[in-house]
């Protein structure tokens, strides 16, 4: 079912970019009916776009004509851009995200905007104003979130790339669900410009894809330092010495809790890796168990100044009143949603007076802690390997409590409080199809020896 | 943990729909009691007097002119063309 570039350049010895597009948007049609996976897909822009390429002369971009699926709070100039919110339904773009801009000029075609959780605030998709995204391997389960639309729209043949965006394990967490390959950079690697913020210290745009050599294409596409956005920058590590790696894993009291097969599978990759020569440690987590806890305060608290502008004076789906007081709160009121409004109440609660210290303040000390006991980890291994998610993809309907929810991340938060990049990459399926990814967490700039390392890994796991 | 929920409400801008506010109320102390838990670790004595290392920031650059007053206009929900119009700010 999933296709990847190749696909696409076997397609065009023969075919005209235009040809190929009529027919992959006739699919999207079709299986968006079923799936949910795009809110916005504008044919005439596609197609108009194919005739472009098509009439080109002189070089091809690395990108030509690949269709690339863009999650709906990256920036396309002159689309759609909801962030699955009602307060921006019929918002569109005036500028495209750094990002996109990259990849227009490899010759890629933007297909169309996924559906995600809404402002990204979630781990199914089910927070979407509009619609929950189905998983296309298993579609009574989620796809996982924020970015489930990205991650169904690879696992479901219907684009070979997409891009996400992760702030705790939303690139992450879906790629684990739906059986892709799903990188969050470092922080800084790959500009935020035109990605709408969540919470500004931990966001970072991250590439999906059926494979592991689509995956590290599409990021260096879309990687480097933009001076448009002032947190950017190009870390870079050196190749490692592959003959001699160690790759730290998890001591198990901290695993008691998570889906008893994940559990059994981890095990059995621990002896694979050393089988197959690599050294494996026990690396100290003992901070990891306040992690969430600390990621939900600091996300929160950033995300309750981040979604401020969204007050209806310029922008958004205004609830007129007749002051302008009013006018704000009819409109953050009926604009967003539930989980929205939880993450601003407890940012606006972390933040205020008579709790900054307790709560903000004391997140903050808990994230440089954690930092510190990464760097202490990173003197003896050169990888971290988790696994992405504590569970298998559930139900449709099936978490109710919001803290439950919050749990998917338990793996994934870690790495984003820390600023480090962490690829996932499919691991482990049942006989229902549903799976989970294995995670590696690599230190700053350590991208390329991370898509090296999950080239070897590939090889090891045997039951995908 | 005792909660004002009124005074979140006020600051935040966004109020409780009707029928919903007893939810919110046992999610939000929920979920705060659930956070809290970070003061139960231990050795962070010396880093909350330290100032903690930020996010690193580059020197801000002018890149280009940003979006001209009719793109900024663009959605506006309301306009004269010039300006954003919005409900009375002061009362006369």
């Amino acid at each position: 079912m999933m296709k990847g570039i190749d696909h696409f350049r076997e397609l065009y010895k023969t075919r005209t970019v235009y040809d190929v597009m009529g027919e992959l948007l006739d699919t999207i049609q079709a299986e968006n009916k079923k799936l949910n996976i795009f809110i916005t897909v504008d044919r005439e822009k596609v197609l108009a776009r194919a005739r472009e390429l098509d009439n080109k002369t002189g070089a091809r971009g690395e990108l030509f004509g690949i269709p690339v699926a863009v999650k709906d709070n990256i920036a396309v100039k002159d689309v759609r851009l909801t962030c699955a919110s009602r307060v921006l339904d019929d918002y569109v773009s005036p500028y495209s995200a750094t990002v996109v801009d990259r990849l227009l000029a490899e010759d890629a075609i933007i297909i169309g905007k996924t559906n995600l959780d809404e402002f990204a605030m979630g781990s199914s998709t089910e927070y979407s104003a509009f619609f929950p995204t189905r998983n296309p391997l298993a579609p009574d389960y989620v796809p996982g979130g924020s970015s489930g639309g990205s991650a169904a729209a690879v696992a479901a043949g219907l684009a070979p790339l997409a891009l996400g965006s992760d702030t705790g394990g939303s690139v992450r967490q879906p790629g684990s669900f739906t059986g892709t390959v799903a990188l969050k950079p470092t922080y800084g690697n790959v500009s935020r410009y035109g990605l709408v913020a969540f919470a500004s210290s931990l966001d970072v745009i991250g590439p999906i894809a059926s494979n592991i050599e689509d995956a590290e294409m599409l990021y260096r596409v879309i990687a480097g330092q933009d001076p448009s956005d002032s947190t950017s920058a190009s870390h870079n590590r050196p190749t490692l010495n592959f003959d001699d790696c160690t790759i730290g894993v998890l001591d198990e009291k901290w695993l008691t809790s998570i889906n008893p097969v994940i559990l059994e599978e981890y095990r059995s990759l621990i002896k694979k890796l050393e089988s197959a020569g690599f050294n494996v440690q026990v690396v100290q987590t003992d901070l990891w168990q306040y992690a969430l806890n600390a990621y939900y305060i600091i996300t929160s608290s950033e995300a309750s100044s981040n979604l401020a502008r969204y007050d209806g004076v310029r922008y958004g789906a205004r609830q007129n009143e007749d002051n302008l007081v009013d006018t704000y709160f009819s409109t953050r009121t009926k604009g967003f949603g539930d989980e929205v409004k939880r993450r601003i109440f407890l940012g606006t609660f972390a933040l205020s007076a008579g709790y900054y210290d307790k709560y903000y303040k004391k997140a903050n000390v808990l994230r440089e802690m954690l930092k510190r006991e990464f760097r202490g980890n990173f003197q003896g291994v050169d990888f971290i390997l988790t696994p992405t998610a504590p569970e298998l993809p559930f139900k449709l309907g099936e978490k109710v409590n919001p803290i439950d929810m919050y749990m998917s991340d338990w793996f994934t938060a870690p790495a984003s409080l820390a600023g480090y990049p962490a690829i996932s990459i499919p691991w482990y399926r049942d006989e229902q199809n549903l799976t989970v990814g294995i995670q590696c967490i690599g230190q700053t700039g350590d991208e390329e020896n991370i898509f090296i390392l999950s080239k070897k890994l590939n090889k090891i796991i045997s039951h995908f | 943990m005792d909660v004002d929920i009124d005074r979140i409400i006020e600051l935040s801008r966004i109020r409780l729909e009707s029928g919903k506010e007893h939810v919110f109320e046992r999610q939000m102390k929920q979920i705060i009691a659930w956070v809290e838990e970070i003061d139960t670790i231990s050795g962070t004595g010396e880093l909350l007097e330290m100032e903690l290392p930020c996010t690193p920031l580059q020197e801000d650059r002018f890149v280009d002119n940003g979006l001209g007053t009719s793109e900024a206009l663009s959605n506006a929900p309301e306009s004269d063309g010039h300006f954003f119009i919005v409900s009375e700010v002061i009362k006369k």
